[in-house]
Formats: C-alpha cells, sequence, structure tokens
C-alpha cells in the first residue's frame, strides 16, 4: 500500500491518491471558512466592546484584526499542496492537490467562489516550486523551502488582488511576516508531523 | 456552451476580476451568472445559501476598505464589496451548471488532458460525498475515546489521508480490473469537435467584458 516514488510515470492510483488528498481539504477548508468568516467579522465589535472604543475606531479595529485574522490562517489553506508533494514525490503533484482541494471548497460552496480556483492555482504553484527547487529529491528541504516560495507567491498574489498598496508599508510588511509564520507552523511542522506519523505506519517510503 | 470552453472563459473572467477595479464589470458578471444559473434551473435554496454566504465578507470588505484606504474612497469600497458576489456567482457556474463527468470529459477530448488525471481526478471527486462522512466518523469515534480532533491535530489529518491510502488502492485495482491502462489511446462513444460558433461566443464575451470594464 506504499505510494510509488521511484518512477516519474503517473500511475491512476498516484492521480487518485493526490486527488482524494484533495478532497479531503476541501472539505476542511470549507469546514474552517464559516467559523473563520464568523470569527472574523465578530472580533472587531468584541474588541470595542472589551476597550470601550468609538465607532470609528471600532470599525478600524475590526478592519485591522480582519487582515491579521487573514494572515495569520493562510497556513490552514496552503496545506493541501505540501502534503501532496511530500506523499507523492512526484512533479505537478503540489499545484494538483492544492488545486483539487480549492476546487471542492469552491463547489461544496464557500464565501470565495471562483477566487478559490485562482487562489488554489496560485498557493499550489508556490509550493510546487519550493519542491521543484530540489528536483523533487530531498522532501524535508522541498518543505522547507516550500514555505519560503508559497509565502512569497501567495503574498504576492494578495497584495495586488486585495489592493495592499492602498495600506501602509509598515502594515503590509508585518502581514508579510506573520503569513510567512502561519505557513511555517501549518504548512510547514504540521506537514512534517504528519509525514513522520505516516512513515513510522510505513504508509509512505 | 461545452463544459471545457466554459473552465476556460469562467478562469479567464476570474483573473480579470481579480486585478481589474471596475464596478460595472462585477454587477455584469454578477447578473449574468446569476441569469445563467437561474436558466440552468439551479434550486433555489442553493443560490440563496449562496447568497447568505457571501453577506460577511461583502460588509466586512466594504468597510475595510472604506476605513483602511487613506482617501477613504466609497467607490473603491464598493468595487471590492461587489466583487465578493462576482466571484460567487462566476464560482456556480462552473460548480453547479454541468457535471464533473462532462467536465472531465471536455478536459480529456477538447484540451487534451492525459487520460490518466482526467479518471483519476473524477475518480477521486466521487468519492467527495463518502469523504465527508468518513471525516465525520473519524471526529465522533475520537469523540467516544475522549479526544477532541481539532484543526491543528495531525491524527485528524493522518486517519483521513490513511483512508485515502486504502480507497486509491482499491478504486485503481478496480480500474485495472475493467481493463484501464495508462498512457494507451482511447477510444470514445461519444465525441464531438468544438464548433466555430462557440469559439466565437467565447471571444464575444470576453471582449465584451473587457469593454464593460473600461466604462469608468
Amino acid at each position: 500500500m506504499t505510494a510509488h516514488t521511484s518512477t516519474k510515470n503517473w500511475r491512476i492510483r498516484d492521480v487518485i491518491l493526490i486527488g482524494l488528498i484533495g478532497v479531503i481539504f476541501g472539505i476542511l477548508f470549507f469546514a474552517f471558512g464559516i467559523p473563520w468568516n464568523t470569527m472574523v467579522s465578530l472580533s472587531g465589535p468584541l474588541v470595542s466592546l472589551v476597550s470601550d472604543q468609538s465607532l470609528a475606531q471600532t470599525i478600524g479595529a475590526s478592519q485591522i484584526s480582519e487582515q491579521v485574522a487573514t494572515a495569520a490562517t493562510i497556513g490552514l489553506w496552503v496545506m493541501a499542496g505540501p502534503i501532496a508533494g511530500m506523499i507523492i514525490k512526484k512533479p505537478g503533484a503540489s499545484l494538483l492537490g492544492e488545486t483539487l482541494a480549492a476546487t471542492v471548497e469552491m463547489a461544496v460552496g464557500s464565501a470565495w467562489g471562483i477566487s478559490d480556483i485562482l487562489s488554489g492555482l496560485i498557493q499550489g504553484a508556490g509550493t510546487e516550486a519550493g519542491f521543484a527547487l530540489t528536483g523533487y529529491k530531498r522532501p524535508f528541504a522541498g518543505l522547507w523551502l516550500s514555505t519560503l516560495t508559497s509565502t512569497v507567491i501567495t503574498f504576492g498574489f494578495t497584495y495586488f488582488q486585495n489592493s495592499y498598496n492602498r495600506f501602509p508599508i509598515s502594515y503590509t510588511l508585518s502581514l508579510f511576516v506573520i503569513s510567512y509564520l502561519s505557513i511555517l507552523i501549518f504548512a510547514g511542522i504540521v506537514v512534517y508531523l504528519i509525514y513522520t506519523i505516516l512513515k513510522k505506519a510505513k504508509l509512505i517510503k | 456552451m461545452r463544459a471545457s470552453l466554459k473552465f476556460l472563459l469562467v478562469l479567464a473572467l476570474a483573473i480579470e476580476l481579480a486585478f481589474v477595479r471596475s464596478l460595472w464589470l462585477n454587477l455584469a458578471i454578477t447578473a449574468c451568472a446569476l441569469i445563467y444559473v437561474i436558466y440552468k434551473k439551479i434550486s433555489f435554496k442553493r443560490i440563496l445559501w449562496l447568497i447568505i454566504v457571501g453577506i460577511l465578507p461583502f460588509v466586512g470588505g466594504w468597510f475595510m476598505y472604506y476605513t483602511m484606504s487613506p482617501d477613504h474612497s466609497k467607490t473603491f469600497a464598493w468595487i471590492m464589496a461587489t466583487r465578493v458576489y462576482a466571484y460567487i456567482f462566476l464560482g456556480s457556474v462552473l460548480a453547479f451548471s454541468q457535471s464533473m463527468t462532462a467536465l472531465m470529459r471536455g478536459f480529456e477530448q477538447d484540451l487534451h488532458v492525459n487520460p490518466t488525471f482526467v479518471y483519476g481526478i473524477l475518480g477521486a471527486l466521487n468519492f467527495l460525498p463518502k469523504m465527508t462522512r468518513q471525516i465525520k466518523i473519524i471526529r465522533a469515534s475520537a469523540k467516544m475515546r475522549g479526544v477532541r480532533l481539532t484543526v491543528f491535530s495531525p491524527q485528524l489529518y493522518v486517519k483521513a489521508i490513511y483512508n485515502s491510502f486504502v480507497w486509491s488502492n482499491n478504486l485503481s485495482q478496480a480500474m485495472y480490473a475493467h481493463g484501464f491502462l495508462e498512457g494507451k489511446k482511447r477510444s470514445h462513444y461519444h465525441h464531438e469537435s468544438i464548433h466555430a460558433k462557440e469559439i466565437y461566443l467565447f471571444i464575444l464575451i470576453l471582449v465584451l467584458s473587457i469593454l464593460i470594464a473600461l466604462i469608468k
């Protein structure tokens, strides 16, 4: 039941496995999405309730918390790619896994609609770049590099898509650092833990 | 329009939405996509769900871009807020107006994607309801042992991935048993090549969307 890693050719079993990993994360992404949106919209009013601020300050605070929350949770949405890339060490695995996860999330009915697929493609390409830099030979180096490349590529896309150029530069920079930490924790450390458990169970070589 | 061309068109429009800031483009895409989805007889409950799901990002987005942008531009806030629904309904065109089988067949016949990928992905996507059930079972059985599995617990992922190993193994064996071969040419019971009319329609919609985006 171990995955094929020797040949560059894709077997049907590998494709189905990556597809199923995409399905798992698509379902989980959707499950994260609704509480995420609620939390993000409620965080502002809650902050103001505690600190007794004026209305203008409240709205400002809620928006800042929304952006910070976006940056802090980005790692969750990037996870499908590195897991797919670690299990099936072949070119295209991360891209396929992440894009499928995004497609499933959209098909189930998320609040982001078609931009899910765009983000999925971008995030998948970001992760893929990290593994590609090692030539798909050294999974751990690839995983670490993928946290860097996916942060740069996904943040670059978000920068344009959400018009971050309208925000102060120091603020944008801190968002970048938070995004990297989030990706490092979820798409790096958690993925590493999952990989070691699967390896111990002799499911992957 | 056939599924493969529709996919490309929707993706092109999505890229346009991501980079072009135009209120008219957002409204036009939302309206056209909504009309198309209603014409394709998508259930009213589903459309209502899409509208409800978009409310939070719509309101949140409006206030964020209004307060965060230095000039407090209301037009800009409206552009970013209406884009939420343009994205959602454009997505619904792709997700609900044709079957996944039709889309995958289009990928294979019109876009010449490798059949191994087409059939593998199609197989995996058909597991969607079963996987949803499986994740619920994993969480429930952990709860019975007093363990709460959250998004931070690797066990949740490991167990679901373990299931994928078993299922992908079984499904691939079943496909081999039915005569599936990787990298071999396949014959098709039903094959229709792309008509020129469909390509003209594709280009027309794309040009129209660019013209609408130019309206100030």
